[in-house]
Parts: structure tokens; sequence; C-alpha cells
């Protein structure tokens, strides 16, 4: 190797190794949630419970999203396990009326419109767009993009974007993509506000 | 081999370094993420996100009490838009502009959000934050040092009076020797107790005087904005209504072509104070042509001596000469009203003084000859809000007008300017007086005020809705809070309590407006009167409505209580005319032939006061009304608005 | 008037507004009502009628007579919400502006907009507004901002689309209940619902039971400037000659017009 390819790669190798490795880890900041939560707990068989228990629509078609205290109250006025966040559930945001300030990973940006309802009624099961998540036993860290301020989520767990798995990315894209799969508008106003 | 870098190896490596980044994400990240940046809140405010939820409210900005539905967003809820209440009976799902941004006004840059120390400086007024307790105790200072030396030691005025929260005020103040409780005099009451008109029924004496807006074929505006929501805006569906079918014709007699007298089938332009000499040659039309109601006619026998001799002078000719008016326009537009059912209203244009109570004499005389006030009338009868009886002893309530000038040492203002004007007050004043402003906004007459106790805004604290001006049946409403008011406002119920603490007096502690609202609730399903209008559903009988708790219930979810009209829907009418030598009649005279003295310009022009002050008094206005004017020209603000073709031909 | 014939293949809805002018008084409710539904700033102290924003302006007009004899008319005009030609989407070189096959509705997307305003010029109804500043609201405002339209930066052009996130929300009450079509009475733009005098009727105009439709049918009915061919959504109604004419431009100008734009 002459010590002119010798440099050209001594310079390439750490700038893709920053490109690739360091710069996702240093764009996307960290935030654990606020309290540990299994869906699997809730889903799996002891529970029994399906995703339209607690993520409902509203009676004017609004979802609400993640749902509010006195949801989890009507199971948990008072800890039903013995884990310490449970405990942390009921004596720090229960007792205490706050409600929790859980991080939302799928959360779209001010300009999009998306109605659950609309989606939910053409047969979209909630695992195309959120994949497994009703199903994880434990709340993996919220990373949020520190330029653009946006949820890791919309853009997908991998920087490349390649061979993603349908629920993995939520940017425009995406939604145009499955939208022209099924022959729905594409139309700006159709998802923007 | 011997390691060695030259300048070359190094931009190799840099050349290399350059190729690896284009390789990874970062440049395309990057770019994609910066352009997203420059979208973001930094430029933009992001909207709040939660719940949506709809509550029901009205707004108490001004006396027509409109019933508003707030949607609201998170918890605890935000109100982020308003609208009417759709079937209201009384404001018919109408909201004037300033309605529709009701909820910026809390934010206003002129609101107070605490007690506050004014002072008049160059240039404006600058308030200067104080603590509740100390600006309690200066008060109290200045009450305790006007007991020598004023007459009047204390006198709170109550700019709107006759709700509950007014009676709360007078608790207080009975336990201090000398205080007062003043209200502004009732103009409807003034005005025609200046006639010595008095409706009555078989009952005896009818309540206040109302307008039933479906009767008049013409009607004859002295400056009302009667298109401009007078009243409540849900009279102006009414009027639109009936001036596209042809049913009744509007007549504008207005100095400036005011939003009224745009939208009116005629504008008769009138030099600035000279109402009263109009209204008198219609009179005077009216009188020498014959065209008097007969029953009227049949009544008054001296109408025929002392009223022609009073009308004389304002022949058409002369009352041409006065105010500008056409001698033939006045002439047919008498004999018009006389033709078909016709009613005459006078009131100050928004932005000016109010009518004086002599130029209101001299248009109500009109519905009097006219017999408007009479069977068949469009001046009808209502009956009274049924009140509640409350123990204990209140302070004693005085029409400010009463007061001895210069006699109060020290004046509280509950409220906003909204009739009243500070030349009225200031007159009434000690000359070291002390004035304190309850006022949630540093505007209007709290400007004149050397201490500023902010009360909770509209939106901001339980209140009711009292019958509008004119409207011919009582209602009742109630203005739920839908945000908390700043930590440091004060309801003037409560400040008065504490003014009696501080002054050694035991007062009670406020009964607070929910229970004094019930007790009204009770009075009213006493009564047994009246339909309770409830938002998307059928008018059902008081009976019905569940009891005082049930009746205030539905109120606070956006319903409506709407009086039935006096069983005797023809009041007979009794009146005397007064002698031409009565001290008021001179003055109505002096005013008709020389117009309001304060209105008379050397140079005959007439400047309109600055700004739209409208229905809402003194309130500021909401900072997106700039699109109304600024930014659209749909107010004019400019000369156009403020000169009229009078003045400027004698410019 | 005749209704034109759909111009975009595949609309499923027409959706316009017939304004009866003997019926608005001037108030300006509509103005206001749209301003907050839409989240429009108050205007920056330098800000006139030119450079303000207003997703619906309220014209005053009169008929040139001599005081006092001058009748006034006010005219409130939305986005007119083009049919055929659509001068701002033929020029937009971003395609930040397009018809929604679905309504009919004009669409403006801010966030893809580049600020270049030809559009602006291409508008022959001054229906669009620049943002010149950045938005400003008095401290503690931007908590009363509707959630169902986002706000917009300086540089972008914005402009009436009827409301079109109450056509979302009624679409989305509609699929909670099982419906795929939105029902009439549950999509009002914010003006039609302001409006205190009931000047404004809005629905879908190739219904023909709607109101709508009937009343665009009805007699006196006009469009602005129809000769150029827009065909616009938003239908004027006026039993007054004179303001029928100066739809058109056809009332002589004599400096002495009040309105300006």
């Amino acid at each position: 190797m002459t010590s002119r390819s010798f440099a050209f790669v001594a310079g390439l190798t750490p700038a893709l190794v920053v490109g690739w490795l360091g710069f996702p880890r240093l764009l996307y900041k960290r935030v654990e949630q606020p309290l540990s939560f299994s869906h699997k707990v809730h889903t799996g068989e002891k529970g029994g419970m399906a995703c339209a228990d607690c993520h409902a629509l509203g009676p004017d078609g609004r979802f609400t999203g993640i749902p509010r205290l006195e949801k989890c109250a009507g199971c948990h006025a008072q800890p039903i396990g013995t884990t310490a966040d449970e405990k942390r559930f009921v004596d720090d945001y229960l007792n205490k009326g706050q409600e929790v300030p859980w991080l939302v990973y799928s959360r779209q940006p001010d300009n999009v419109h998306f109605p659950h309802a609309v989606h939910i009624g053409k047969k979209v099961p909630c695992e195309r767009c959120h994949g497994p998540h009703g199903t994880t036993d434990t709340l993996r860290a919220w990373q949020v993009n520190r330029i653009s301020g946006y949820s890791r989520d919309i853009w997908g767990p991998r920087i490349t974007r390649a061979f993603r798995r349908p629920w993995e990315g939520m940017k425009m894209n995406d939604c145009i993509r499955c939208h022209a799969e099924r022959g729905q508008s594409s139309s700006c106003l159709a998802c923007h506000k | 081999m011997r390691l060695s870098f030259t300048r070359r190896d190094v931009l190799f490596a840099a050349t290399g370094s350059a190729a690896g980044l284009v390789l990874s994400p970062v440049p395309w990240k990057l770019l994609g993420d910066s352009a997203i940046w420059t979208q973001r809140s930094r430029f933009a405010p992001e909207t709040l996100r939660g719940d949506i939820t709809t509550r029901f409210s009205a707004c108490t900005l001004c006396p027509a009490g409109c019933a508003l539905r707030a949607r609201c967003v998170g918890m605890p809820a935000v109100p982020v838009s308003l609208t009417g209440v759709a079937g209201h009976p009384v404001t018919h799902g109408a909201l004037c502009p300033t309605g529709f941004a009701l909820h910026h006004l809390m934010r206003h840059p002129l609101r107070l959000t605490g007690p506050a120390q004014i002072a008049r400086r160059k240039g404006g007024v600058e308030a200067t934050s104080r603590m509740a307790d100390a600006v309690i105790a200066s008060v109290a200072d200045a009450v305790r040092s006007a007991r020598t030396a004023a007459k009047v030691p204390l006198a709170v005025l109550d700019l709107r009076p006759g709700r509950m929260a007014s009676l709360e005020c007078r608790r207080p103040l009975a336990g201090i020797p000398g205080a007062l409780h003043v209200v502004p005099a009732s103009r409807e009451a003034s005005t025609f107790e200046a006639m010595r008109i008095r409706l009555e029924g078989a009952e005896g004496a009818v309540g206040p005087l109302g307008i039933d807006l479906d009767k008049p074929r013409t009607i004859v505006s002295f400056g009302a904005p009667l298109r401009e929501g007078w009243g409540t805006p849900g009279t102006v569906p009414v009027l639109v209504t009936r001036q596209n079918q042809g049913s009744l014709r509007l007549v504008q007699i207005e100095a400036h072509r005011s939003p009224t007298a745009e939208c009116a089938d005629r504008w008769l332009p009138i030099r600035p104070g000279t109402e009263a000499a109009v209204a008198l040659g219609l009179a005077h039309v009216l009188v020498t042509d014959g065209l008097v109601a007969p029953e009227v006619a049949r009544r008054a026998r001296d109408l025929d001596a002392s009223f022609r001799t009073f009308v004389a002078p304002f022949e058409p000719s002369a009352a041409e000469r006065i105010s500008g008016i056409p001698a033939s326009a006045l002439r047919s537009l008498a004999h018009e009203m006389a033709e078909g059912s016709s009613l005459a209203i006078g009131s100050g244009a928004p932005g000016t003084e109010p009518l004086g109570p002599e130029e209101e004499s001299a248009i109500a005389a009109l519905n009097l000859l006219l017999g408007n006030a009479g069977p068949n009338g469009s001046v009808v009868g209502r009956h009274e809000l049924p009140s509640p009886t409350l123990e204990g002893s209140l302070a004693t309530e005085v029409p400010l007008t009463e007061l001895a000038d210069g006699s109060v040492g020290v004046l509280v203002i509950d409220g906003m300017a909204e009739t009243v004007s500070w030349t009225l007050i200031a007159s009434k004043l000690a000359k070291t007086a002390t004035v304190v402003s309850l006022s949630p906004w540093l505007t209007g007459l709290s400007l004149h005020a050397s201490w500023a106790v902010p009360s909770p805004a509209p939106l901001e604290l339980l209140a009711e809705v009292l019958p509008p001006a004119g409207a011919p049946v009582a209602s009742w409403g109630l203005a739920l809070p839908l945000v908390a008011p700043p930590e440091n406002a004060m309801a003037p119920a409560v400040f008065l309590s504490r003014l009696a603490t501080a002054l050694g007096n035991t007062a009670p502690a406020p009964e607070g407006a929910e229970a004094l609202l019930k007790r009204r609730a009770a009075a009213i399903v006493a009564a047994g009167r009246g339909k309770v209008f409830v938002p998307g559903g059928a008018l059902m009988a008081v009976a019905d409505a569940g009891g005082p708790n049930g009746l205030y219930e539905k109120l606070s979810e956006g319903g409506a209580w709407i009086d039935d009209p006096l069983s005797t829907p023809t009041p007979l009418l009794r009146f005397t005319l007064l002698p031409p030598t009565h001290q008021e009649v001179a003055s109505l005279a002096a005013v008709a032939t020389l117009g309001r003295p304060e209105r008379q310009g050397d140079a005959g022009a007439f400047l309109e006061p600055e700004g739209y002050v409208g229905a809402t008094g003194a309130a500021p206005e909401p900072t997106i009304l700039g699109k109304l004017g600024r930014e659209s020209l749909l107010r004019a603000t400019g000369a156009a608005r403020r000169s009229t073709p009078v003045a400027i031909r004698e410019v | 008037m005749k209704s034109a014939k759909k111009l975009v293949d595949g609309e499923t809805h027409r959706y316009g507004m017939v304004i009866d002018l003997d019926r608005c008084t001037g108030c300006g409710a509509c103005m206001v009502a749209c301003a907050v539904e839409n989240n429009v700033p108050p205007g920056d102290p330098a800000a006139n009628e030119r450079t303000g924003i207003s997703w619906l302006r309220v014209y005053r007009m009169n008929d040139g007579q001599p005081l006092p004899e001058t009748r006034t008319a006010f005219v409130p005009v939305p986005c007119q919400q083009c049919g055929a030609k659509t001068p701002c989407v033929s020029v937009c070189p971003q395609n930040a502006v397009e018809i929604d096959r679905s309504s009919g509705i004009v669409g403006q997307i801010p966030v893809r907009c580049l600020g270049c305003r030809y559009c602006m010029a291409a508008c022959p109804y001054h229906a669009r507004s620049f943002n010149w500043w950045d938005p400003a609201w008095p401290a503690g405002m931007k908590e009363s901002l509707n959630p169902d339209v986002s706000t917009r930066t300086r540089g972008v052009v914005e402009k009436c689309n009827f409301c079109f996130h109450r056509l979302q929300a009624a679409r989305a009450k509609a699929a909670a209940a099982g419906s795929r079509e939105e029902s009439p009475g549950d999509y009002l733009p914010a003006c039609v619902e302001a409006c205190p005098t009931s000047a404004f009727l809005f629905g879908d105009l190739d219904d023909p039971t709607s109101d709508v439709a009937k009343a665009a049918e009805g007699k006196g009915t006009f469009r602005l400037l129809e000769k150029l061919g827009t065909d616009p959504k938003v239908i004027y109604r006026s039993a007054r000659p004179w303001i029928r004419q100066m739809a058109d431009g056809a009332l002589p100008r004599n400096g002495k017009e009040e309105h300006r734009g």
C-alpha cells in the first residue's frame, strides 16, 4: 500500500466510523420515560386487554392518545403488583392528581394531521405503524433529534432507512407509500394542517 | 518502513475524511434536519396538545352578556375559540367581533395581574406593583382621614348595579359609617321620569321598559348603533331580515356616517349635538298636522295648549337651520312615522358620549305622541328579574347624580366605564380624594385612579347575565369561569370585606358567587314564570327544570332563563306633560336651540373621539381586532369617519 | 347562474359558499373568528392593509353617489377556491398549492412554500397573504392557539382553505361512527359559523339537495371577475344591481371608491 492510499484510508475510516456510528448517537438525545411500563403485562394473558381498551377514539372521532390518569386509576387506584414504579405511579402521580409526562415515540410534527379514526376504520391494524409496541415488556428510551426536535421514530431506528420493516419510520414518504399502495389520496391537505 | 508524513499525505487523509463524511449520513441528515429546524417553534409557536372539550360561559364585557360556547384544549382546559350559542333566545347565537377574541383579553398587554399604585407621568400612566395588604392599608388610612375632611368618606361606584355581586358589595359597606353604594342613574328610568311617563298595568306600575323590535315599521334612530349590536348583537339579524323583507325602514339621524348609518335605509346627517332640535321639529309636525295618536290626544287635554306652545319655535324650517336636515325631509319623516307603527330611539353613537337626559326626553316625547308606548306600541313593559331578599343590613344605594359636588373622600370604582363620564365622577370628588379602581385592565376610568386592585376578567369569574338594555322580556344567564384568575386578582366583594376589616369592622366573609346565584335561581323558580332554554333542546317550563339546583345546572351548561311577557301586554298609559316653564323643559329648549355646549366647535368642524369604543365600554380592544382596522380598512380610522358632510360644508 | 361542470377528475365533493351581500352588515365577526380559528397572528405594528395577514377580508364599497345618498355594501372575500385555470396552482414552482380532489378546496401548504409570492401576483382576488414578520402573539397568548391548525413562519404565503381542518374533524367523526362520508352539518368553516346574520351558506355545490346548491342557482347570484373563467366556488348574492355590476369591474372608477386591496 502506498503511503498515499494509506493516508486516504486513514482519513476515510475514522470519518466513516464517526459518520455512521458516532453521529447518530450525537444527533439523538436519549431521554428515559418517567416510569417503566409493560405493555406485555397488560396485553398478555394476565391482562388480556386490547389496544383500544386504553388508546381509544373519543366520541368526536378524535384519538385520545395515551390514556389519562383516571383511566389508569380504574384499575390502579391502589398498587396491584409489587413493582417500585407502580408504587411511584400511585404516590407521585395518581395521589397528587398529576398526569404522567409520557414521551410519545410516534409524535408527529405540529403540521401533520393524522386521524386515527379514518385509518383504523379502513382496517389498518395498529401494528402496521406501531409494530410490536403493544407486546414490549419495557419502555425503551425516547430519542429526540437535537436539531429538528422530532422523535427518532419518525426517521426510523436505522440511520440508513434501508431494509426497514413496515412500521420502522413515520416520515412523509412512509405515509405516501402506504397511501399509494392502497390507492388513497396523496393531496397535501389530506395530511397537513 | 520509516513512517513519514508529507504534506501530500495529510491532504490525502483530509480528502479521505471528506469522502468518508460524504459517504456517511452526516451532511445529508444535517441538511434535512436543519431545514426542519427553520420551521420549528423557535420561529412559529407550537400549539397545545390535549383533549378537546366544549364548555359554556357568557361574555360579561358589556351588559349584553352574550352566551358563549368555548372550545377548550388540554387540562386544565384553555379556551382556544369562542362562538355564540345557536338558538339562544336572547342572543340568537350572535357575537360581536370582540366576543370572538374575548379569551385574548385576559392576556392583553394592558391587563393588571395584581394590586398596583398608579402614577400619572408625562405621556402616560405608570403602574407599580404593590402588595394587596399595603394597598388596603393605604386606602383604609385615606378613608379614616376622609371622615373629617369629606362628607362621604367612602363611596363605591358600581358601574353595573342590580347584580347579586352588587348586593354582596353592599354588605361589608353597611358596617362602615358614612359609606355609600353609588350607582349610575338608570337611563331608561330617568328618561321616562323626565317625561313623567308611567306605564301602568292591572297590577300597578310595570317594571323596566323594553322595545319589541318586531313591531315598528319605521325606526327613527338618533345615533343608536342599531346595526352594530345595540342592546345585544342578537338584535342585528332581526333587523336585517326585516329590512330585507321590506317590512322595516331604518332612518338614521346621526352626525357621522357610522356603520349603522351605512346600513340604514336613509341616513339624515345632522350637525353634531342637534338631536333634540330634530326631535322637537318632528314633534312640531306631529302636533300641527294632527298626527298625534288619537288615544294620546284624548288623554292629554293640555297637549294643544302647553305642548303646542313649547314646540312652536321648532318649526321644520327652524329645525333645518339648527340641525341641517331639510324641512321637507323632516315633514315627510314625521308623516311616515305617524302612518304605521313606528319607534324613535336615541343613544350616543359608539365612541361618543351618550345623549343627555333632555335629548332623550325629546326623543321619548315622539314615542309618547305617536302612541308607541301605549297599547300595541313597540315600547313595552317587562317583569322585573326576580331577586331574593338578603338578610342583614346593606349599605344605602344612591344615584351618582344625587351626591353633592366635592363630597366624596375615597371613591372605589367597581367595573369598567360604560356610561359614566369621568367629568361627572370628578365633579363629585373632594379636593384630596383617593380613587381606587377594581377594573381588570389599566384603561378607561382606572387611568384616573391612584390605586388599582384588579378584579378577575370576564371568563375568569362566576357572574350572572342580567337582561340586556331594551330587552322586551327579562332573562337570566350564567357566565362560568373558564380559566383561573391571576393569583393576585381580587373580587370586589373580597376587597371591600378586607377594607372593612382594616377599618376595624367585622365584616361577614363574602358568601361567594355560587351561593348567591343559587339564591337568584331559587327566586326565579319561586316566581314560576318563564321558560328555560338548553342548547340543542326545546324550551321547557321553569317547573320542569328540577328546582333551583336543576335550573342552576342547566344555566351552567349554556342554558338561559327567559321570562314570559307581561300578562297585560297592553299597559295603560298614564302621563302628564310638564309645562314649558318647568326647569327640565327649559333646559331641553336650551339644548335644542343651541346644541350641547361642549360639542360646539369654533371652526364648525367636529372631531369624533379617537377609537371605536362600541358596546364594550372602556375594556381594551383585543389585538386581533387590528384585522378590522389597520389591516383591512373595514373600520375606517381616517378622517372619513370623523368628519361629517355638514361639518365639511361649514369648514 | 349555471354551476360549472366538474373540472377535476375524481372530485367527490365541491364545497363552496354562497354569501348574501344583502345580509352582510360589515361587522367583521367573520374576520376575527377566522383569525382566531386559523392562528393568524395579530398584525405587526408596522402592518397595514397590504402587508397584514387576513384569510378573509371584508371590503367596503359604495355606489359612487354623493353623500348622504351613498349606498354602501360589504363584500367578504375569502379565497374564491377557483375550480378552473386556478391561477395560484399553475404558477407555484414548489407544488405548495394544489386542488384537493376530495373536496375541491385549493390547499396551500406553508411548510412547502418558499415565499416567492408568484401566487400572490397571480391571484386576481387578493386572497393571499405573505408573512412579512415572524408571527408574534402577546405573552401568554400562545396557549390559546387552535391545536388543529399549525402556525406559520415568516417568509411563507398563507390563505383560506375553507377551514379544512374542520372537514378533517368531520371525516374523523364520521369514520368513528363507521361511515365514509362526512355528514354535511358537521363541516362549517369558522366564518360561516360566526356570522351573526347568517349571510353565509356553506355546503357541497354538487349535491343538488343542499341549500347552498339551490341558493347558488337562485336569483341575483354572481361571482367575482367571472369573465376570467376561474370558476370560483364562492358565489355572491344580492338584490341590488349596482353590486352585481361592481363584481365584474363594470362600474366606472371615479376615485371616490373606498375599496383598496
